[in-house]
């Protein structure tokens, strides 16, 4: 346990967390765009600003990955931090100034509009990278990685084909701070990063479990038998309830 | 400890617990489908209320890849962190007994959380075939006559 | 030959070397840096070799590829050893002449020489040429002497010599450490740091295994410091390296060395394969080195083709096989770096001053440079002057100095307007600050930095928003673009100072590029990010009045913003020869022999072509 200061308030924080997660435990509110608690902090879209002093010396630096450290003091408002938050804002914009989850994000920071030249790619993707860390950290399939450099960057699959290593899960575009990674879905199949996957129906009702990929990683990940890839949870809870009136009522005559 | 005790011998069917479940943890609507509690009929007048048994070991929280699942330590529920939480759905693959949920409604992974202490379904069963108790009450409980039960939160 | 095992060893081999050798062979020795391998070194260096075979004289005479001399303008340069006879600007037609006339008779040719633009007298020496009498060449002095394949010229010479010492006078780790501090070396990469310092830290940082790494990534456009330091004197580089190692890491932790190489510079890192493969024969790598004790040897590695590579948590980053691209650093590298470790990352030029201060003596070292600027830094002089190439002079020498002795002034007459120095994101200091001294410090405090050490020379003719446009237009593109204030602040001011150059300038564009410099300085991750305004921010501060001309006036005082000038023909002065009608790309230009001709405006894209051929300077840019 270590013990610092966010805006004059003592806090204690583990070893090895970093600001934004102590803040934020605490109800300290910091606007945060590609940060997610289960993954890695990365560090891209610079909202999450705060002033760190350390042994007198003051600093602006982004808090998720930034280290609890004991004695320091953090400020997470004051103008400066506030203006250069909305000046970040205002460049974030331009890459999709119409972007409503955007749109909001500028509101609570009291930025209405943009005056910067509008980037030219305007498809919602702010690269934070939550997509990619999600896809590589949690779910372990590495479907997409960023290319590019500089202006130029983006995120795609490799060499822009649909990706061999995606599972279809479509964990990237839950996370998708702007919603705008897209797939669809019909009766059975599913597309997203223009693969489309043909989809695994429970063996009782007919309902949607998911592709056939994203079992077959889930049953590699779980180790679990295979009788759990085949039927659906709302089935699976019925057979609990004749699993339990055979144990309440013994083998007489439910 | 309280716990939540089942006992489907004294269940009567009569869904009360599915309703003030989905009271409960209503967000935008109400419905027993949104229930986390479901009670089966198993046969005409034998019915089996199953929720999530909140396992020591429980497979759901192995499998999260992300650690959206954790385990409140005054409950003892296990409890779904919806910051964390990405929807991959392993959870609800990995529950042997198909406790843990994806609901689109909502869209939102949901499982019995027992309120947070007070689970609303004990609250309304009439039969203590739900009971939120250190232990169960033993022995024969007089059964209502389904017909006759009246619902508390029903009435005028 | 079995590698030394002892100090003694390697002293009575030097000392075999020295008396074999003759101080009076003959050695016709060719520039092979940058400079003058894309003049055609390769070619002339075959023609030599087929001219001393010609000759039968193989047995007497040897060809001998070298590292950058410096002095790129008279590419391709010779120097014909052991008169030190220089020759520039050698076309392979004369190879024979140098093999014959001066190799084998000793005889001067004339027209090869350099004359010396000032004084019009011929320069015949190597020594005597102006460009290096006014430098002081503790790295680069020996370019010319030595062939950097083969490691007995560095022995020859007191290769390793620095090394030995140390073990035969038993200097401990910690007094190595305390000399280079006292020495007052500061690293040469970037950012000025006190290298003793830095290898201080990093030997106090506990772990298994201490890295040391030598950055030679080199991404700045233009600079070529680095690059002929390994192609000229690899061995110069690996003796450091050792050095440093014996210094941070022994005895109390094993060592590893890494040279990170940039992509481009196949030629450096076949030399430095060659060098360390003949320091690994000889016993100077490896385990127990010299009977020391100390272990260690250096792998090299490909750099992963970008300019961010080249900052110490990217470089690390990328050795381990991820992407180049730049993390957080709120625990220092030299605690944990790469794999986590302690480690250690200095220049190339850093490396290669260890062996000369230890050899030179950290006294005589200190009398070099300025109060916290010591020794001698390498420039790579280009752009409008007249000596273009790489200079090495003490720290403290004044822009003025730089520019004019040693860079021989400014082409054609022109006025001095501005120095760009520090690479991309260093920043341009005007000409009313030529006597500004050059070192750390001061580059700072004038907005600008020492950088790698570019420095890019501009004229009257040279606009100072078109300036800010270019480096901002290679920054936009080599940000790696994870942060959202570096990669779309600088896109966002590229486009605004773009739009100024274009004539579409607006009031208020200055103060929002200010605004915008703000954020992408405090707000970025590394220092690609937060050094990346200098361009525009001191191209502001000594330049306003230019942003002013083409935003208000929609005027370019320099004349280079195309959208901004216009041509036209003097009318009183145009003898209508017609030269310009039949230049002009465009067929803009109309007009009958021997009258006055017109250039319709509509057509015309400024390329500028009219204004050069005009016999009769009939034609004004306004
Ligand atoms: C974008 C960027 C590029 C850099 N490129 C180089 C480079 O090519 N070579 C180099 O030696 N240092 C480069 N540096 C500086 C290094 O990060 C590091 O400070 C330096 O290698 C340390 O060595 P020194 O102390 O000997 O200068 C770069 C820094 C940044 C921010
Ligand atoms: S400041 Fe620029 S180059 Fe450095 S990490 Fe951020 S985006 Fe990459
Ligand atoms: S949340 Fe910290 S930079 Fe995005």
């Amino acid at each position: 346990m270590l013990t610092f200061t966010i805006d004059g308030q003592t806090v204690q924080a583990e070893e090895g967390q970093n600001l934004l997660e102590v803040a934020l435990a605490h109800g300290f509110d910091i606007p945060t765009l590609c940060y997610h608690p289960s993954v890695s902090a990365y560090g891209a879209c610079r909202l999450c600003l705060v002033e760190v002093t350390q042994r007198g010396r003051s600093r602006i630096t982004t808090s998720c990955n930034y280290p609890a450290l004991p004695g320091i003091s953090v400020v997470t408002r004051n103008d400066r931090i506030d203006r250069l938050r909305r000046l970040v804002m205002e460049l974030i914009l331009c890459r999709d100034p119409g972007n409503p989850q955007l749109q909001a994000m500028a509101d609570r920071l009291g930025v209405d509009r943009t005056r910067l030249r509008f980037a030219s790619r305007q498809d919602g993707c702010i690269l934070c990278g939550l997509c990619e860390r999600i896809c590589r950290e949690s779910i372990g399939a590495d479907a997409i990685s960023f290319v590019g450099r500089g202006h130029e960057r983006r995120l795609a699959t490799p060499f822009d084909e649909p990706s061999e290593s995606c599972v279809g899960c479509l964990a990237c575009a839950m996370v998708c701070p702007t919603q705008v990674i897209e797939f669809t879905q019909d009766a059975d199949t599913r597309t997203i990063w223009k693969r489309t996957f043909t989809l695994v129906k429970c063996k009782e009702c007919g309902a949607v479990l998911g592709t056939p990929e994203e079992l077959a990683l889930f049953q590699r990940k779980t180790g679990l038998d295979a009788s759990y890839f085949d039927t659906c949870d709302a089935c699976r809870k019925k057979q609990t309830a004749t699993a339990f009136a055979a144990v309440t009522w013994g083998g007489q005559r439910p | 400890m309280k716990r939540l005790f089942i006992t489907p011998d004294r269940c009567i069917g009569c869904r009360a617990c599915e309703l003030a479940c989905s009271f409960a943890h209503a967000v935008a609507l109400t419905s027993p489908a949104l229930s986390r509690i479901r009670v089966y009929p198993v046969a005409s007048d034998r019915f089996v209320p199953v929720a999530c048994l909140q396992c020591e070991e429980a497979a759901c929280v192995k499998v999260c890849p992300t650690q959206a699942l954790v385990r409140n330590p005054e409950t003892l529920a296990i409890e779904v962190d919806h910051t964390r939480c990405v929807k991959c759905m392993m959870c609800t693959v990995a529950c042997p007994f198909g406790n843990i949920h994806l609901d689109l409604r909502v869209d939102q992974i949901v499982k019995c959380d027992v309120c947070g202490g007070d689970p609303a379904c004990a609250r309304f069963c009439p039969s203590l075939a739900l009971e939120w108790a250190e232990r169960p009450t033993v022995g024969p409980v007089p059964k209502p006559e389904p017909g006759r039960v009246v619902l508390p939160f029903l009435v005028p | 030959m079995a590698p030394f095992s002892s100090t003694a060893e390697l002293h009575a081999y030097q000392q075999a070397l020295v008396e074999r050798r003759d101080p009076d062979r003959t050695v016709i020795a060719v520039c092979y840096g940058t400079g003058c391998k894309a003049s055609g070194a390769t070619e002339l260096i075959d023609a030599l070799k087929k001219a001393v075979q010609e000759a039968g004289c193989s047995d007497r005479v040897s060809v001998m590829p070298t590292g950058c001399h410096g002095f790129c303008e008279g590419a391709p340069l010779v120097v014909v050893h052991p008169r030190r006879i220089l020759y520039t600007k050698v076309k392979p037609r004369h190879a024979a002449d140098i093999v014959n006339k001066t190799a084998l008779a000793g005889e001067v040719i004339e027209p090869l020489l350099f004359v010396d633009p000032d004084t019009g007298n011929k320069v015949v020496h190597e020594g005597e040429l102006p460009f290096y009498a006014h430098q002081h060449r503790l790295l680069l002095g020996r370019h010319s002497t030595t062939n950097p394949e083969e490691i007995d010229d560095y022995l020859a010479n007191g290769g390793y010599g620095a090394w030995a010492r140390i073990l035969d006078e038993q200097i401990a780790p910690e007094a190595i450490i305390e000399l280079i501090k006292k020495s007052g070396l500061r690293g040469r990469g970037g950012g000025g740091f006190p290298a003793g310092r830095k290898w201080d830290s990093c030997r106090n940082a506990p772990g298994e295994v201490h890295y040391v790494i030598c950055n030679a990534d080199e991404g700045d456009p233009g600079a070529f410091m680095d690059e002929s330091v390994l192609e000229g004197n690899p061995h110069s580089v690996i003796e450091g390296m050792i050095i440093g190692a014996y210094a941070i890491g022994f005895p109390h932790s094993r060592t590893e060395g890494y040279v990170y190489i940039r992509h481009e510079y196949p030629l450096a890192r076949h030399r430095l394969a060659i060098a360390l493969d003949q320091a690994r024969e000889k016993g100077l790598l490896g385990d127990n080195i010299l009977g020391s004790g100390l272990s260690f040897d250096i792998t090299v590695n490909r750099g992963g083709g970008a300019f961010v590579c080249g900052e110490s948590t990217a470089l690390m980053a990328s050795i381990e096989g991820f992407p180049g691209e730049p993390r957080a650093k709120h625990i220092h590298t030299v605690v944990s770096g790469l794999y986590g470790m302690p480690t250690n990352l200095n220049n190339v030029e850093t490396w290669a001053n260890v062996p000369v201060i230890l050899n030179m003596g950290v006294q005589a070292y200190r009398a070099i440079g300025t109060e916290h600027s010591k020794g001698t830094k390498i420039f790579s002089l280009v752009g409008k002057v007249n000596n273009t190439g790489l200079v090495e002079v003490p720290m403290g020498m004044t822009l003025k100095d730089i520019i004019f002795q040693v860079g021989g002034g400014i082409r054609n007459g022109k006025r001095f307007k501005a120095v760009q120095t520090g690479g991309p994101s260093g920043g341009c200091i005007p000409a009313s600050l030529i006597d500004l001294p050059v070192d750390f410090d001061r580059l700072d405090e004038v907005g600008s930095m020492m950088g790698s050490g570019g420095m890019i020379v501009m004229d009257e003719t040279t606009c100072m928003v078109e300036v800010a446009r270019y480096f901002l237009n290679f920054l936009r593109s080599e940000s790696c673009g994870k942060c959202s204030t570096c990669r779309e602040g600088i896109a966002r001011m590229y486009d605004i100072v773009e739009g100024i150059t274009r004539g579409e300038g607006k009031p208020g564009d200055v103060e929002l590029l200010e605004e915008l410099a703000e954020v992408v300085r405090e707000a970025s991750l590394c220092a690609l990010g937060t050094t990346a305004p200098n361009p525009v921010l001191s191209t502001i501060r000594y330049f306003a009045e230019e942003y002013r001309a083409h935003i208000e006036e929609k005027r370019c005082p320099a004349k280079q913003c195309k959208a901004l000038i216009t041509y036209r023909i003097i009318e009183d002065r145009c003898t209508g020869c017609t030269a310009c009608a039949k230049i002009c790309p465009t067929d803009a230009i109309t007009g009958v022999k021997d009258q006055v001709h017109l250039i319709h405006q509509e057509k015309c894209i400024q390329c500028g072509s009219c204004y050069e051929v005009c016999p009769v300077d009939a034609i004004s840019v306004e």
